[in-house]
């Protein structure tokens, strides 16, 4: 709770015009958006996405009224910015291929592609499983992040889970 | 089969450990990234001087537009007006009427046809 009250102070100070604070709010922020944006658009682009995100934020800050709500309402521009994204090019794939070793975004699990099984989803099924599994989040807290109602959240996880378990028992001996 | 084994429980239980990995940049290099976008952005941004000076080419753009709008539509010739209207009703069957343009009419008037086989004498 300390934390999120942290933050508002530091998003009202950003949107009175102070840089330093939005640095601190980038960073407070940027871990959690990024898993998110990952469990959407996937390794290669999600680094992009944010970054992106936080920027055109910056930019519409004095819009928002509530600093309480700017985790909120920054996920739901990192959302909706996924569904838009397109890989425009070639070389994002190159330079994900150039990443420096020892990073951290190796593979846990090398039994289970998690990446690939996530390319069966479309990207709305993809957020609402992250939001629910991973972050915990109830229906009606994933719904007021992806502008959704609670019902079509459960239709969407159902059918995310239900493609699952077809690729899944596909993909069994 | 017990609920752990289910497919989508193994996905999910994957799923977590997958996407709770760390990002590749850490938080304290993509603030620092973040921000240096905002100060080029910003030191790149119009000044007022700037937005006047695209507001004024904007606005000739359109009075050049309009302009060649009305000319256009001003200097149009009128139609030529069509024979069924302006041909007078009581011309005789013999006569075909082409008009030029507006103002001139040529009268074509064609030889009725009689009893002489005409030819050279």
């Amino acid at each position: 709770m300390s934390v999120r009250a942290d933050l508002a102070s530091l998003v009202r100070a950003a949107r009175d015009g102070d840089d330093r604070a939005y640095g601190s709010v980038v960073e407070a922020c940027w871990d959690d958006l990024v898993r998110f944006a990952r469990s959407i658009v996937g390794d290669a682009d999600a680094e992009d996405v944010v970054q992106e995100c936080l920027l055109h934020a910056w930019r519409a800050l004095p819009r928002l009224r509530d600093a309480d709500r700017f985790h909120a309402w920054v996920s739901t521009a990192v959302f909706r910015r996924c569904l838009r994204w397109k890989r425009w090019s070639w070389w994002r794939r190159e330079r994900v291929g150039t990443m420096p070793e020892g990073t951290v975004s190796v593979d846990p699990n090398p039994g289970l592609d998690v990446e690939r099984l996530l390319d069966r989803l479309t990207r709305r099924q993809r957020a609402v499983l992250h939001l629910t599994v991973v972050e915990g989040m109830s229906d009606a807290e994933v719904g007021a992040v992806l502008s959704m109602k609670p019902g079509t959240v459960r239709a969407h996880r159902r059918r995310a889970r239900e493609s699952l378990e077809h690729v899944l028992r596909e993909c069994q001996p | 089969m017990t609920d752990d084994d289910r497919p989508s429980n193994r996905f999910e239980a994957a799923f977590r450990a997958w996407a709770r990995r760390a990002p590749v940049t850490p938080a304290d290099v993509a603030a620092k990234r973040v921000g240096a976008r905002i100060d080029a952005s910003s030191r790149h941004a119009p000044g007022p001087a700037v937005w006047v000076q695209r507001l004024a080419v904007a606005c000739g753009l359109v009075l050049v537009v309009a302009s060649g709008v009305l000319l256009w539509r001003n200097g149009t010739p009128p139609p030529i007006p069509s024979p069924a209207v302006e041909v007078p009703p009581m011309l005789p069957d013999n006569v075909v009427i082409f008009w030029l343009d507006a103002e001139t009419p040529v009268y074509f008037i064609v030889k009725p046809v009689s009893d002489d086989p005409g030819g050279t004498p």
